[in-house]
Formats: C-alpha cells, structure tokens, sequence
C-alpha cells in the first residue's frame, strides 16, 4: 500500500499586517524521504512559507496537511514531528552543547533513557564528540549549524524543515553540512524541506519550488525544470567592446545577456553561434559554454537573477 | 511537564551562575541601599516625629527585602528578550511544550533567583532579631516567593512587548520602580497624600510591604494584606498565560 503524503500544502496565502502578501496560492506535495528546495531570492516569500510550516503563523488562508492531519488540529502534537532549524541561530550560547542538547530533549519529550543514547548517536553522526562539553559561543560558524542541525533532529523528526540553513557557511562546510544530513536522510527517512537562494544546492534535490514576490513560478524535479529551457545551452564571451558582438546578435535574433564587458547567449545547436566566433575571436579575452542551470530557469521565468546584476536582457 | 520545566528552569540558573558579574551586582546593591538609605534618611524620620522615627533600618528592612526581589523578578525577565534576540525563544515556542510549562519555568527561574538573593538577607535579619519566633520569619517568607511569583508574571508580558532591553527599562522606570516606591517602602503610605495612597491601595506592593511590616511586629493597617496578594499573584500568573496564548500558535 502506498504510504500517505507527508505533506500537502493546498493554495496557500499570508498577507502580513501592513498588507503585502507575502505568499500568493502556493502548493506542494512532499513524500516521505524526499527532499525538496524552496528557491527564491530576498522577500520570494520563502521563510513565510517555512514559518507557516512550522506553526509560527497560523493566519493563513488554503490547507495544509501533515501526515494525514490538519494543521488546524492540534498542533502540539504536530510539533513533535517536526525539526526547525531557523535561519537565526537558536542555541544558547551560555550552556555548552551537550547541555543544549539535553535541554532540547526534555522539551520534545524524550524519555530520560533514550535522551542520552540519542544524543550519543547524533554526536557521533555529526561529529561533535570533541566539541560536546565547549560552551557554544566559543564554536565555529560550522559547528554552531552542526549542533543546531542535530538539536532539531533529537527527537526524530519525520520533517526537517530549515530556512536558509547554508547562511553564513563557506562552500566546503557547507557540502559537508549536506553530507551529515544525507546520512540521516538514509538512517530515518528523513523528508527536508529547506529553502535557499543557492543553486547548487537545490539542483540535488528530489523538488525545486521556484518562488518569485511571494508567487509560485515554478515546481518539479530539477531534470522537469530543466527541460522547459528552449534554450538549454549558453555561450561565455569576454571581450573589451562588446558592442560589435551585441549588434550582430540582435541581427541574428538571439537572446543574450549583457554584463560590463562579458555577454551570455542562449542557444539550441553551436550552430546558431558559429558565426559569431567567426567574426569576434580576435577580440575575445574568454569564451566557454555551458550547460543552463536552474538559475537560467529563474530567470526566465521571473526576467530577473538571482542575486545578480544584469544591465540588458533580450 | 515537569521535566521540561525543570529543564528550563537549570538552563536559567546555569545562564545566571555563568555571568559572575550579574551574581555579584545582585548581591552587592541592596546591601548598599539598605544601608546607605535606612541609615541616611534616619535622621529625617526623626525629625518628623514619626513613630518609625527609632530603628529605622530595621523599618526599611521589608522594603529592602521587597526591592531585592523586586529587581531580582524584574531583571532576570531580561532572559526572554536575550533569548528572543537570540532565537533560543523561537525552538522553544515550535516545541511541543505547553503555555503553562513556558510561563512557569521562566517565572520559576525568576523566582528561583529573586529567593537565593534575598535568602542571605533573611539569615542577617534572624542575627539582627527582627523576628519574634520562626513563623513570622517563614510567613515572610512566602510573601516574598508571592512577591517574586506576581512581578516576574508581570515582567513577563512587559519584556515580551518590549523590542529592546532598553524599552524593558523604560517599562522598569516608568512602572516597576515606582510601584516600590508607593509600597511603603521609603515612606509610610498611611501619612502620605491622598493620591498616593490611593494609588498604594491598588499596587500589589503594597499589601505585600504591609504584610512583611507586619510579620516584624510593626503595626498595620487591618486587612487581609496576605490574601490580596495571593490573589494579586494568581491574577498576573493568568495574565501572562492568556498573554502568551495570544501570541503563539496553539
């Protein structure tokens, strides 16, 4: 038998008090063990999204579900099933991390026996063992996330939610942040909704949600949003004047992207771009091409980047 | 439940006892103030001719004990914003834990360090006999945990609408301290301004000071000051409860 949705957001909407909707009819379905990224850029209304979630905002119009049950139910219940790992960090800064642990423990109801195996094994997974009697404001940004990632899976979530959680974090700790989680993905299956504005790190998810000023541009696997690129590949050039490359595309009809003295072109086949090699390798400092992203899909298909300047778009 | 407050309430005291200089500030200023004011505004009682005019430091020694936990309460309640601002409050409100258990353990706290801060005072007052037997010293006792039960109930609500600890001050100058000050604890109520003494009649601090004056044996007023201030206690626990249930999803 096929095992219930874990969750199911249904048109959801928030209008903050001033009145600015925050999140327009947005909806997802998640299964147990998947992971799904919410992607977007500052005020996409992906942590509106995320505190609703994780019950902070209960104002809400649309459905959601949890395993089965509504979240109009009894949410303390609920809460038991849920890991949250904020953006801003939620330790105590005072207490070490084996304190901080123990509290967290007690507070989701864990029984004195298991609270002390669990958190053996998770100091184990994340490995924290030569960090567990450190006060936690002497940790590292790294660590500080790792203990903060172990406190929300204590009492062994079926949903992780994190908002942002690579903040802060350079690329190598942040790879291996995703390394700890997979391991516990694989051990509890584990379902992680997260949201982000790092393409990289939502292109290894089962679901991509693109968000867009609180609308819902996009969803699917990152493979389905791939595809809606007519377009999928994209030419590098570099050069000092970029004028004489940018006037022959308009000529040719082909859909570029300026910046300072580099340009983008989207393409189908080489073909379409040959010609421009013949006329402009002299002038070129770089050329490359690549593969289009997911980024490339956000920008499609909201005209702007993500955390990117752009100075033209055809 | 018990568990989690009790949980809490170590996180607290284990947050208190790592600050050495907050342990030591609560300790040192009301042994200041008790000295320096009973001593100082001795002579001024005495020329007014008033009946508290002799021993005036054991006069002001309910207020002292009052201003103690007063600002024990008070000041501790600085924790909810520390660890709002710290998002520590944030896991705690998406945890499974009742309203009741948050309420409790941070009132708990509170009170928990308003009694270890007083209780080294309450010891002096037995060497200075200020007491006639144990019971008045008990019963005092438990005025003040009602004291420190009502204030930090009442700092509750007020540091979760402050936005800054500078705003909870201000709520602490603008309302605290003055609810001390018309307790009867730097003068007496009764010979005081009409106004005043309305205003005393309807602070808490107040049946709490007569109480206290009473239990050493001074002369009060005649009414049941222990009870509307038990009460007072229960009403303010409400009050940050349902305040709490407003705020957060449940």
């Amino acid at each position: 038998m096929k095992e219930p949705l874990l969750l199911i957001c249904k048109n959801v909407s928030y209008r903050y008090s001033s009145n600015n909707l925050a999140l327009d009819n947005v909806s997802l379905e998640l299964e147990r063990g998947q992971k799904i990224a919410l992607l977007g850029d500052n005020g996409s209304g992906k942590s509106t999204w995320l505190k609703i979630l994780s019950t902070m905002l209960v104002d809400y119009q649309g459905q959601v579900s949890f395993h089965g049950q509504s979240y109009d139910q009894n949410l303390s219940s609920l809460r038991k099933n849920l890991g949250i790992v904020f953006q801003k960090p939620s330790l105590d800064r005072k207490l070490t991390t084996l304190e901080n642990l123990q509290c967290f423990a007690t507070l989701f109801g864990l029984p004195k026996a298991e609270i002390k195996q669990r958190i053996e094994h998770l100091i184990k997974v994340f490995e924290l063992s030569d960090h567990a009697h450190r006060q936690t404001d002497q940790l590292s940004g790294g660590l500080f996330r790792r203990v903060e990632i172990a406190k929300s899976l204590l009492h062994r979530p079926m949903l992780l939610l994190m908002d942002e959680p690579s903040t802060g974090l350079d690329p190598n700790i942040r790879k291996q942040m995703w390394s700890y989680l997979d391991i516990m993905q694989k051990q509890e299956q584990l379902s992680i909704l997260f949201s982000t504005h790092l393409v990289d790190e939502a292109q290894h998810c089962d679901q991509i949600t693109l968000l867009h000023k609180g609308r819902q541009i996009l969803h699917g696997s990152p493979e389905q949003l791939l595809q809606r690129l007519s377009l999928p590949w994209k030419a590098y050039f570099q050069m000092d004047s970029v004028k004489p490359v940018t006037d022959q595309l308009d000529s040719m009809g082909l859909t570029y992207v300026r910046n300072g003295k580099s340009v983008e072109v989207f393409y189908k086949t080489f073909s379409q771009i040959s010609p421009l090699l013949e006329n402009h390798t002299h002038s070129m400092s770089h050329f490359e091409t690549k593969r289009r992203t997911i980024e490339d899909v956000y920008f499609e298909s909201t005209g702007e980047a993500l955390f990117r300047g752009t100075e033209q778009v055809r | 439940m018990t568990s989690a407050i009790s949980s809490l309430i170590q996180r607290e005291f284990l947050r208190f006892i790592r600050q050495k200089g907050r342990v030591i500030a609560t300790m040192v200023t009301p042994l200041g103030f008790w000295l320096f004011l009973g001593s100082g505004i001795a002579r001024s009682f005495g020329s007014l001719g008033n009946k508290f005019a002799t021993g005036s430091l054991e006069f002001f020694f309910p207020g002292m004990l009052l201003m103690v936990v007063l600002f024990a309460s008070v000041f501790s309640m600085i924790s909810l914003i520390e660890d709002r601002d710290e998002g520590f409050l944030q896991s705690v409100l998406v945890s499974p834990v009742s309203n009741v258990t948050i309420v409790m353990s941070k009132v708990g706290a509170c009170t928990l360090f308003a009694m270890l801060q007083a209780f080294p005072f309450f010891l002096l007052s037995i060497f200075l006999g200020y007491w006639s037997g144990p019971w008045p010293w008990l019963s005092s006792f438990v005025v003040l945990i009602l004291v420190s039960i009502l204030m930090a109930s009442l700092s509750f609500v007020l540091a979760w609408l402050s936005q800054s600890v500078g705003e909870f001050h201000s709520w602490m100058n603008t309302l605290l301290f003055p609810m001390w000050m018309i307790s009867g604890a730097l003068f007496p109520v009764s010979e005081s301004l009409g106004w005043i003494r309305a205003l005393a009649y309807v602070n808490p601090l107040f049946y709490a000071h007569q109480a206290l004056l009473r239990f050493q044996g001074f002369e009060t007023a005649d009414f049941p000051a222990e009870v509307i201030l038990c009460l007072s206690a229960f009403v303010f626990v409400l009050l940050s409860l349902l305040f709490l249930k407003r705020k957060r999803a449940s």
